[in-house]
């Protein structure tokens, strides 16, 4: 946080012409000064909601500074208190909007033997690993791959549309896949994270091969 | 700070052994465009970025980034480690093995090591983003 102290000059309602000269601030300041009265990204009244983890529209506005500052901004006329104009296909991902279970999602679905009804509902089966008990070790490996990459695409978009709620429904599925399938992959096979190294009782199994580049 | 997930983001399974390939391949490995520098770039930029979302962004994307530095520290590896003397000696790889053996250092295709001088991180947004462009722009 900006040390208003040291920069006493910087006070809301002063104009950026710090001995400057009467140039306004229209354009970025030399650095490393704090630009001019743009507070930082963490306001002193902070958003009341958690932005990680919005449980309601987000209904705050974003991290784009409230003073007015001259400086442009790059930030939209409205603050988030409505959802943001995005395309009817939010992200970039290919799939449909997944409502219900991965069972629609087919083409991310390594071909497996499972007998997993194609149609069942939108909750998940409470206790079911879902088809992860039914494949193989590779199989298994390439879905646990294809979630996670899911999830860190989804995640650069979020970074910049954090109040897409979609996405966070998407990432959370996909999440929650991953979650199941690298449990039962580490439990089986050996870890995949030291979070996931704890099924070894004589012997730290982490340093097992293959490493990833062998 | 850092997790590792015992993984590639990507499989590579390279049976061939190419080290005049690697020689090239390497630049993206500790070159001036390569993974090593992208991730320190945007690891480096994030820390003075006025937006929260940029700080997120960059610290994912840098984060990303070293899952690649490690993947092109694969491809090297692969395409080297059954290496005989004469395709040794016929691909002009023997430069950076006598020094390196089969070993990764991040290292331009010229030769030159990795610096930070390879990035620049100067705490203005607009110049930091510019960076990132002209950076990895040339792969956009």
């Amino acid at each position: 946080m900006m040390n208003s102290g040291a920069f006493g000059q910087f006070q809301r309602g002063n104009s950026c012409s710090q001995g400057r000269g009467q140039t306004s601030c229209a354009q970025p300041q030399p650095r490393p000064a704090t630009p001019c009265n743009q507070p930082q990204s963490r306001p002193s009244a902070p958003c009341s909601q958690p932005q990680s983890r919005p449980s309601a529209p987000c209904n705050q506005p974003q991290s784009r500074p409230s003073a007015p500052c001259s400086q442009p901004q790059p930030r939209p006329s409205a603050p988030c208190s409505q959802p943001q104009p995005r395309p009817s296909a939010p992200c970039s991902q290919p799939q449909p909007r997944p409502s219900a279970s991965c069972s629609q999602q087919p083409q991310t679905r390594p071909a497996t033997p499972c007998n997993q009804p194609q149609g069942h509902s939108s909750h998940r089966p409470a206790g079911s690993s879902c088809p992860c008990s039914e494949m193989n070790r590779e199989q298994l490996f390439r879905w646990i791959s294809l979630t996670k990459f899911a999830c860190v695409d989804s995640s650069l978009y979020l970074d910049t549309h954090p109040c897409d709620v979609e996405a966070i429904a998407y990432f959370k599925e996909h999440m929650h896949l991953y979650n199941e399938a690298l449990a039962e992959y580490s439990k089986t096979y050996g870890p995949l994270t030291l979070a996931h190294a704890h099924h070894c009782d004589t012997y730290w199994d982490w340093v097992n091969q293959p490493w990833p580049w062998q | 700070m850092f997790n590792y997930e015992k993984r590639l983001e990507y499989p590579i399974n390279i049976k061939e052994t190419n080290p005049k390939l690697a020689k090239a391949i390497i630049t993206q490995y500790g070159g001036p465009n390569g993974e090593l520098g992208a991730s320190m770039r945007y690891l480096s930029q994030r820390y003075t970025m006025p937006y929260k979302e940029c700080m997120a962004l960059l610290t994912d994307i840098g984060t990303e980034e070293l899952g690649h530095f490690e993947m092109i520290a694969t491809i090297v590896h692969q395409l080297t480690r059954n290496m005989t003397m004469e395709e040794l000696k016929a691909s002009g790889f023997d430069a950076y093995y006598v020094d390196h053996t089969l070993g990764l250092w991040p290292q331009a295709a010229s030769g030159t090591p990795f610096t930070a001088a390879m990035f620049q991180s100067v705490g203005d947004p607009i110049t930091d983003l510019t960076e990132d462009m002209a950076a990895d722009g040339t792969i956009v």
